[in-house]
């Protein structure tokens, strides 16, 4: 927990100096919703259908654009092997990475559905708790995903041209779930299965890096 | 009694299907340093990263400070490695890149421990420099730094002579005597014959994955080349 932890910061700390990650993801969503707030012409409101499904694809982009950059700062100069070297073991490390990856997913996120409140003139009445929930645990199955195969792809070439191709499929179910959950809260359905559904989802993919990493390490 | 870090009985490595190290078998015990001589691609690096826990292995057996190492691989806090890289954040500064190993290996004093080794390396006018503005032998010293920090108990270094100028050369020649007189052991890869004498005891060719003799570094000859 100590190294997972010191590993954390440190992520966050390089983070505020280079700002190239969390910041880009976030730059890249809140373009997205302006451009199809213009595309669209959301004078006249978008079916609510259409709404959750723009808020999702951008936060899929964005995620998968911090994903690509996950292990950039560690590849250059060996860092892994210095890191997974240290007292603690390996699993700490992708740990860490994997809550890196959440709270920019998170903060991503957020900010994208604020953007798309906004934008497409979502009535203040269907924002709810749910939403937050859904787009928490959204940004979860990013994050546990993009970490997986993030870390597999490491040391293949053109890993940061693979990783999204590699990535999509994995992310169709996160997609999927989450714009229903979203469609539904803001329609005023019921959620909840899609959020459960959800939920199991995150479940496995957080729970299949902590036990295949030390397998894939040397892939 | 000497104690063993060391005993490697049999041990096989492939990577990607190919096999890398073959039955390699050897023991070192505590105050004496191996060379592992071999040509570009022979393994040696392979070999240093299954000892240090970073690779698994195949076949055989690992045993580390008299405890066996699972095939997957487990690393430990008593064993220092230096590679080709400095394994250090570019962007970071060599005072903050030392920061994060000593918090990571708990090093008591670290700001201490910092100021000492970046003095003993040559680097400590440019200690608070990222390490983007260093020079290639620049980074090579400040990942000599990393380790002089951490004093692991095992050095893992995979030519640690190889682009130095013969002021770095005799600089990690002293180091690593200093390391070996703490009562402390290294294993060292090198494609020099030439550098033997300044790295270990005792030298042996690894070549197409199997490791030859071992002999004294004092009775090779400087004209022998690996491979």
């Amino acid at each position: 927990m100590r190294k997972m932890w010191i590993l954390f910061l440190k992520d966050m700390r390089l983070e505020l100096r280079q700002r190239d990650m969390g910041v880009l993801m976030i730059a890249f969503a809140v373009m997205e919703t302006l451009l199809f707030g213009f595309a669209l012409d959301s004078g006249d409101r978008l079916p609510v259908s259409e709404m959750a499904g723009i808020l999702w694809m951008g936060f899929l982009f964005a995620g998968m654009l911090g994903i690509v950059r996950l292990f950039g700062r560690e590849s250059k100069e060996d860092v892994m092997v210095g890191m997974a070297m240290a007292p603690g073991g390996r699993l700490p490390v992708v740990a860490a990475k994997m809550g890196v990856a959440w709270l920019f997913c998170v903060t991503t996120g957020m900010t994208a559905t604020a953007m798309a409140v906004a934008v497409f003139q979502v009535p203040g009445t269907q924002i709810s708790f749910a939403v937050v929930v859904v787009m928490l645990l959204g940004a979860l199955g990013v994050a546990s995903v993009g970490t997986l195969l993030s870390s597999v792809s490491l040391n293949l070439s053109g890993h940061e041209v693979l990783l999204p191709v590699l990535t999509m499929p994995f992310l169709v179910p996160v997609a999927i779930t989450g714009m229903e959950a979203t469609r539904a809260v803001w329609t005023g359905g019921r959620p909840w299965p899609w959020i459960h559904a959800l939920m199991a989802y995150d479940v496995v993919f957080m729970v299949l890096p902590l036990l295949l990493y030390e397998f894939l390490w040397e892939v | 009694m000497v104690r063993m870090v060391l005993e490697v009985r049999g041990l096989t490595k492939s990577l990607a299907g190919r096999p890398i190290l073959s039955h390699i078998s050897f023991a070192l015990r505590a105050e004496r340093s191996l060379v592992v001589m071999g040509s570009n691609g022979a393994g040696k690096s392979t070999l240093l990263l299954v000892l240090g826990g970073v690779l698994g292995y195949d076949g055989g057996t690992l045993a580390r400070f008299g405890r066996i190492v699972p095939p997957e691989g487990i690393t430990d806090g008593r064993i220092g490695y230096l590679g080709h890289r400095s394994l250090m954040y570019p962007n970071l500064t060599l005072a903050d890149n030392l920061n994060l190993y000593a918090r990571l290996w708990r090093v008591p004093d670290a700001a201490r421990c910092i100021e000492r080794a970046a003095e003993r390396v040559g680097l400590s006018l440019w200690q608070h420099e990222p390490l983007t503005r260093y020079s290639q032998g620049m980074r090579q010293r400040a990942a000599w730094a990393r380790l002089l920090l951490i004093e692991p108990e095992l050095w893992l270094l995979d030519e640690p002579l190889a682009g130095l100028d013969p002021e770095g050369r005799q600089l990690v020649a002293g180091l690593l005597a200093e390391h070996l007189a703490r009562g402390a052991a290294a294993v060292v890869t090198s494609h020099r014959w030439q550098d033997a004498p300044q790295l270990g005891h005792m030298a042996a060719v690894l070549q197409n994955g199997q490791l030859g003799d071992w002999r004294p570094v004092a009775e090779s000859t400087p004209t022998e080349e690996p491979g």
